[in-house]
């Protein structure tokens, strides 16, 4: 290997970097407290659900024509927000973008995440969920939802083996640096490095490894949003008739995905102390992916919303009307100007790309994402093709129940968990990446 | 029977449903003088009464039950019988006339369903229950050489494939026992269906002179993949004749009868999937999932490369 | 348990499930003759006449016949079943439907006076909840200057049904006489099939069910969806319980006003429900100009209207004789 730096400033930079990297596994600042407050959200969750089993479905707000409430609206969201695992660690890492390394764990693990999260969302929508099995035992394949779980589960695997292999290397570098490991975790460690001492020929097969599930993620990762934009398309409904929903939805993923991975990006660097790995550089990248997503963004919201919208055939017209100036004008402007326009404009200049207004800019976008959610999946819901009568009032609108509100939160509350159990016991940096740039895998592998 | 017990159910329900116009019910209803006065425009003669009567069939007796037996629909306020007495000598043509054109709460308006002269024709065949102003009704008896025609009918049937058309002989009993060709006897002609009995040959007729009567089969009629259907005719006035009919299978169109289940396409079971969707999903499975395979013994190979 | 123990067991329980069933059939109207030998997949249930079992053989019993009467058989000629073989042979031909029938609705709109009596018998019939409608009366107007009316929409029984497309688990599916049905034991109440169908025809089971008295009792009919089902879909069935019976369906033998007309789209004949009269289907729709709601959107539904002219009742609706907003 070529170096340009001495033995000694080679090593004292991997020192560092183990330092740096490695010390947040062991110390918790603020960690209890944080866990506590998980938990209390895990138990919220767990009544508000027992609740939902014992009465029915009815306790939610949703009837026989708004069937599908924040429940859905909050599954397309994490789906959404998974795909950015494939976006950095894939698309950027194939591209040879090397400013994207230190992020792509990072990034692997919000993918994980929400998606492990989003199976459970979709059982916590089901009327009968002690039926589950019937999807495997009885499961049909021209349906929608059939693919879903397929893609799905086959895109938790990808990610995982995604996530796994490139921890491989920095897991024998723990295991070796690492002092005072709880022995449970030391044999984690030394179990799942599998033998690891960085021979050319592992690093040869690691390659190609990575390289594989690197392609293989991205048509899985669009199919995952793709088919799940089918479950509207798919339908005869005004406002989800339509054909661009599969590229819409995986632009606005990509928004999602970008804001949430630049958030955790900001915790990280105040919390685990790593202003040195997602420097104001890092952040301005990814300000200009955000930017960058966010403009095809809303160039198919343009598509989606104008040309319906000029043409305004009678059943889209019910349904445009309730979002251009009926009863989610409010929602609708709001998450376009405060979760799109105008973060776009902000993020164009470069100071608005500096980490703590990136990180800000990002929690309106996330958030305008979440509600862009519930208005592609409701105001359809609440104009179907004829008339709601004979029903009572409360079929004829919708407003979550805190049982809907509990549940959802509960969902973040998972997602957030499995997030910040990944970063505490694994390095949040492929460490041997970072080396292998720096030409220091030899230093990197010969810590003794 | 079946037709009884669902208007039982119906009118159950009606009363319930319909209980709030009750208080209409108690008050009469009232046509005013002047309308009252109308005289009838249309001769009550055999033809206008035969008329009559299949528009009462089809507009009326659904409700109104059929006359003379009472059997109307149980609504609030009730439909009177058409053969009612009190109600023939209360209502005059010309107001039987009025409330059939205006209607009132139950009771329909037929003025845009009805012309005028159907109506009348229907005011016609309702006043021949009136047994003051009895019209003379047409002869259903024949007589022949002094002898009477009368009870037991019999009906014979004969099916003709050829002109696909079928001929009923209607006979009646003589006097003394013997077998007579009935002349003016009202033949329906049928063919069974799953439901109920499809009238065919225009609603059948009645009988000429021989006691015979020809009704024409629709050849367009489906009859499954035989392309049979049984055909029966019988006497449609039971009261006079009796319960007599006859039967016979006949040929109709032969159809093909599709089985939507044969079919493979995608809104059907999960085993009838298309071959191009099966072969889709599970080749890209394969090919996924596969390679996530060779992703593992990739590791296999990893680890004992370390060894 | 030897063989002979099993066999008298299971006559026992043939008994009592025979009389909680007939007491069943009264309550729901269903084809429930528990206990008579279920022979095919096809057609009826074969029932044994009356005369037949009047043999020398001495054992009688009482059963409830289909119309609440209670009639004697001979033992010896039914066969015992046990219940759970029961269930599934009444979901085995519930799943096959009826062969060579093709079942189809037309629904005359100029006599729709809104008496709501379709509505009421299929919701008694269903066990369904006061906001669950299988059928349900809209008030219609399709433009500013058209004139109003009334329209039952059923389910339409598409022959290209969007709903069934995307059920994941085969819970609701279309059979060979062209019935879009739902199997409330498979159900895993995911609703993608409400979100589907763009003619709202199906409801969902929010909540515990209507609790109807003897539906405890009662084995699921998934021809009739009763019991109903927590947690799972339900719409119009076409009484499929009352077809196999050659009966017409709740709905339509309800209807006081002569609105219906049911029957095979195979047999070219419809019945009317009211009237009883039986006429040529394609006559009816061609001297009617008869259509299906929304044909643009390819569903093909099996369900045809007559349009709303030379109407037996003016329209109106709590005092209003027109529509203010209610569609357009």
């Amino acid at each position: 290997m070529s170096n340009s730096l001495s033995k000694e400033e080679a090593k004292s930079k991997i020192d560092k970097y183990a330092a740096d990297i490695l010390r947040p596994m062991q110390s918790h600042g603020g960690l209890e407290l944080w866990v506590m407050l998980l938990a209390l959200g895990l138990i919220m969750y767990v009544f508000a659900y027992f609740i939902q089993l014992r009465d029915g479905l009815g306790v939610t707000a949703m009837r026989d024509y708004v069937s599908w409430g924040v429940y859905i609206s909050n599954f397309v969201f994490f789906v959404a927000v998974s795909l950015v695992g494939m976006l950095i660690s894939a698309v950027l890492g194939l591209l040879k973008q090397d400013w994207i390394k230190p992020i792509t764990r990072v990034a692997e693990v919000v993918a994980l995440g929400f998606v492990m999260v989003a199976g459970l969302v979709i059982v916590n929508d089901m009327g009968r969920p002690d039926r589950l099995m019937n999807v495997f035992i009885h499961g049909r394949i021209q349906s929608p939802i059939v693919w879903d779980i397929t893609v799905i589960t086959t895109y938790v695997t990808i990610s995982l083996l995604l996530f796994y292999l490139p921890l491989i290397p920095d897991l024998a570098f723990a295991k070796k640096r690492l002092k005072n490991m709880p022995v449970w975790q030391y044999h984690l460690f030394n179990i799942l490095s599998l033998g690891w001492i960085g021979t050319p020929e592992q690093y040869k097969i690691l390659h190609k490894g990575i390289r594989l599930l690197a392609i293989l993620i991205i048509p899985v990762a669009l199919a995952i949003h793709t088919v799940t934009s089918w479950l509207f398309a798919a339908t005869l409904r005004p406002g989800w008739d339509t054909t661009i929903f599969g590229p819409y939805f995986v632009a606005g993923a990509f928004v999602a995905g970008a804001a949430a991975v630049v958030i955790l990006m900001y915790i990280l660097r105040v919390n685990y102390k790593l202003k040195d790995y997602f420097t104001d550089f890092h952040f301005d990248k990814m300000g200009q992916l955000l930017v960058l997503v966010s403009l095809v963004y809303l160039y198919f919201n343009l598509n989606e919303f104008l040309v319906p919208a000029y043409k305004m055939k009678d059943a889209d017209a019910v349904h445009l009307h309730t979002l251009f100036s009926g009863k989610y004008a409010v929602l609708f402007w709001g998450v376009q100007i405060f979760g799109m326009i105008i973060p776009i404009i902000m993020m164009l200049f470069r100071r608005f790309r500096k980490p703590a207004w990136l990180a800000g800019i990002a929690v309106f976008v996330l958030i305008g994402a979440w509600l862009k959610r519930v208005i592609i999946v409701i105001p359809t819901l609440l104009h179907p093709h004829l008339p709601i009568q004979n029903v009572p009032e409360a079929f004829h609108q919708y407003f979550p129940t805190w049982i809907e509100v509990f549940v959802t939160l509960g969902s973040f509350v998972m997602a957030l968990g499995i997030i910040t159990a990944l970063l505490k016991i694994f390095p949040v940096i492929p460490i041997w990446e970072l080396a292998e740039e720096e030409g220091l895998t030899e230093e990197f592998e010969s810590y003794e | 029977m079946e037709n009884t017990s669902s208007r039982l159910v119906v009118g159950l329900l009606a009363v319930l449903l319909l209980s709030s116009f009750s208080v209409f019910a108690q008050s009469e209803w009232k046509v005013e003088d002047a309308k009252s006065k109308m005289s009838n425009p249309i001769q009550a003669d055999d033809a206008s009464l035969k008329e009559g009567k299949a528009l009462f069939k089809t507009n009326c007796i659904t409700c109104h039950g059929d006359p003379g037996k009472n059997n109307g629909l149980p609504l609030v306020p009730k439909p009177s019988d058409m053969a009612n007495a009190a109600f023939l000598s209360a209502n005059s043509d010309g107001a039987v006339f009025t409330k059939m054109t205006d209607g009132r709460i139950t009771m329909p308006s037929f003025k845009a369903v009805l012309s005028e002269k159907e109506r009348w024709k229907i005011v016609n065949y309702i006043r021949s229950f009136d047994e003051n102003k009895k019209v003379a009704s047409t002869v259903t008896a024949v007589k022949k050489e002094g002898q009477t025609l009368g009870v037991p009918y019999q009906l014979s049937l004969n099916y003709n494939p050829e002109e696909s058309s079928l001929v009923a002989f209607v006979r009646g009993t003589l006097t003394d026992g013997n077998l007579a060709p009935a002349s003016d006897v009202e033949v329906g002609f049928f063919v069974k269906r799953y439901f109920g009995d499809l009238p065919i040959g225009d609603r059948g007729g009645v009988t000429d002179e021989n006691g015979m009567i020809k009704a024409a089969i629709p050849t367009d009629l489906p009859g499954g993949e035989e392309g049979k259907a049984l055909a029966f005719a019988k006497l449609n006035d039971v009261d006079t004749y009796g319960d007599v009919s006859a039967k016979t299978e006949v040929s109709v169109k032969a159809v093909e009868i599709i089985n939507l289940m044969d079919e493979r396409s995608l809104w059907t079971v999960s085993v009838m999937a298309p071959w191009w969707l099966i072969f889709t999903y599970f080749g890209i499975l394969i090919g996924v999932w596969g390679t996530l395979g060779y992703v593992v013994t990739l590791l296999f190979k990893l680890k004992k490369a370390g060894v | 348990m030897s063989e002979k123990n099993k066999e008298s067991k299971s006559r026992r329980d043939f008994l009592k499930t025979g009389s909680l069933i007939g007491l069943g059939a009264v309550a729901a109207g269903a084809a429930t003759y528990a206990g008579f030998a279920y022979e095919g997949g096809k057609g009826h249930p074969k029932v044994p006449h009356i005369e037949d079992s009047l043999s020398e053989t001495e054992q009688k019993i009482k059963v409830l016949t289909e119309n609440g009467e209670l009639a004697e058989v001979d033992i010896n000629s039914l066969a015992p079943v046990e219940k759970d073989e029961y269930q599934t042979a009444i979901q085995q031909q519930g799943r096959e439907g009826l062969a060579g029938k093709h079942w189809t609705m037309v629904i005359d709109l100029s006599k729709c006076r809104n008496a709501r009596m379709c509505m009421a018998a299929c919701q008694n019939a269903h066990h369904l909840r006061e906001e669950q409608h299988h059928i349900n009366v809209l008030r219609m107007q399709d433009d500013r200057n058209s004139a109003p009316y009334f329209m039952p929409k059923p389910c339409f029984h598409c022959d290209n049904p969007p709903c069934t497309k995307v059920c994941p688990v085969d819970a609701t599916f279309k059979r060979q006489d062209g019935i879009v049905l739902i199997d409330n034991e498979r159900c895993i109440g995911c609703r993608f099939c409400i979100a589907a169908c763009p003619y709202s025809a199906r409801v969902f089971n929010w909540f515990e069910p209507k609790e109807v008295e003897g539906d405890d009792d009662l084995l699921y009919n998934v021809e009739l969806n009763v019991p109903q089902k927590k947690g799972t879909i339900s719409k119009c069935l076409f009484s499929a319980d009352r077809l196999r019976e050659g009966k017409l369906p709740y709905c339509v033998s309800a209807c006081p006003n002569g609105v219906y007309y049911f029957g095979d789209l195979n047999e070219d004949t419809v019945t009317n429900g009211t009237s009883g009269e039986t006429v040529r289907f394609s006559e009816l729709i061609r001297d009617n100009a008869g259509y299906t709601i929304m044909p643009e959107l390819g569903t093909k539904p099996r369900v045809y209207y007559l349009p709303a002219k030379n109407r037996l009742f003016p329209f109106q609706f709590e005092g209003k004789t027109t529509l203010e907003d209610e569609h357009i």
